[in-house]
């Protein structure tokens, strides 16, 4: 008979979330999460940052559980998934970021006319309802995701995806026209 | 390389006691449940490894009489030779294993394992289907060798889905 999960080796457990026990992933939550925390933490991002990442590790932990190669530490995994996604997640801040600063300049340096701004409502229109929404939130109404998570009841990480692939979009959709 | 082994190094010796909160679990629950496989999707997918799984079965061994592109016996004369009362099952074990082979590269892990939940039915579902249908355009079909059929195809079946991939393959679809 299995032992319980709570009494199995992070390796077991691995085994176990690779074989469809969804419930394994939990007790290496309680296990290892807060190492992913202080991890994260002393890479100087700030709490809200640290607990998102949290969410995409241990997101990745469940999504790459059947690549996991049981002759390794499970520990050696995590930090590997750790290590990789702290990497993501500052490279896609700083596109974000870069993005950001180009839409700035571009609105300073050009103030748009008219035209141009039904032109830009109309290419916006042109997007799906679900990217639509969340670039408005994003970049017109300025909000934070944790917030847009908040008011959509949505994970931060799904509205992360769903603006960067509404920015795809856009730039797609820019320039066809 | 020796920076990479510090920061190792400090992961595993974390001293810190605290961990992440609930409601991080809860959301990675819901996003896990959001992320499951449509059942639907996954016998859709199912269904095109299985005809894949025919296809490739039928021209090279005869299935109660019926095969494709082929003349003369095929693998079934090697069966015969191996045994004569059993060859049926032969054929039936190559024709799952073929199919659930084809199967694993289709399906995403997810999928995979959704299959895997509930093996014995998948497994068996799939069997009476296929005779059903073989049912439809063959004459050769009698009790006993629908019996033996059954039977290796459920192993054949069972095999692969019991059968250790390598990592490589495993990965083929990530």
């Amino acid at each position: 008979m299995n032992k319980p999960l709570s009494e199995q080796t992070d390796e077991e457990l691995l085994q176990r979330l690779a074989e469809g026990e969804a419930s394994a992933l939990d007790v290496l939550y309680m296990r290892h999460s807060g190492r992913v925390l202080s991890y994260t933490r002393r890479r100087g991002l700030s709490p809200e940052r640290c607990e998102d990442l949290l969410q995409i590790v241990f997101m990745q932990l469940y999504r790459k559980k059947h690549l996991y190669d049981s002759r390794y530490r499970a520990l050696a995994w995590l930090y590997v998934i750790t290590r990789s996604e702290v990497k993501d997640y500052r490279n896609r801040e700083m596109k974000d970021f870069q993005e950001w600063e180009e839409s700035l300049s571009q609105a300073t340096t050009l103030s748009p006319n008219r035209e141009e701004r039904e032109e830009a409502r109309k290419i916006l229109q042109e997007l799906p309802a679900r990217e639509q929404e969340a670039i408005r939130l994003r970049y017109l109404d300025e909000m934070e995701y944790s917030e847009m998570a908040t008011l959509l009841s949505e994970s931060e990480v799904s509205l992360r995806q769903r603006v960067s692939r509404g920015l795809r979009q856009l730039r797609a959709l820019v320039k066809k026209n | 390389m020796k920076d990479l082994q510090n920061d190792f190094e400090s992961f595993v010796q974390n001293s810190s006691q605290e961990s992440g909160s609930r409601h991080i679990l809860n959301q990675v629950r819901q996003q896990i449940e959001k992320e499951r496989p449509l059942r639907s999707q996954v016998i859709t997918k199912m269904a095109i490894a299985h005809s894949i799984g025919t296809v490739v079965t039928l021209m090279s061994c005869e299935q109660f009489g019926l095969r494709l592109f082929f003349s003369g016996e095929g693998l079934m004369h090697y069966f015969m030779q191996i045994s004569p009362t059993f060859c049926m099952s032969f054929c039936g074990a190559l024709y799952f294993a073929i199919s659930f082979l084809c199967a694993r590269f289709i399906l995403q892990p997810e999928e995979w394992l959704l299959i895997m939940r509930s093996r014995i039915l998948s497994i068996s579902l799939l069997a009476l289907v296929t005779l059903g249908a073989f049912a439809i355009f063959s004459h050769e079909m009698r009790p006993e060798n629908i019996l033996l059929w059954f039977l290796g195809a459920s192993l054949g079946g069972e095999g692969v889905s019991l059968l250790r991939l390598p990592h490589r393959i495993k990965s083929f679809r990530t």
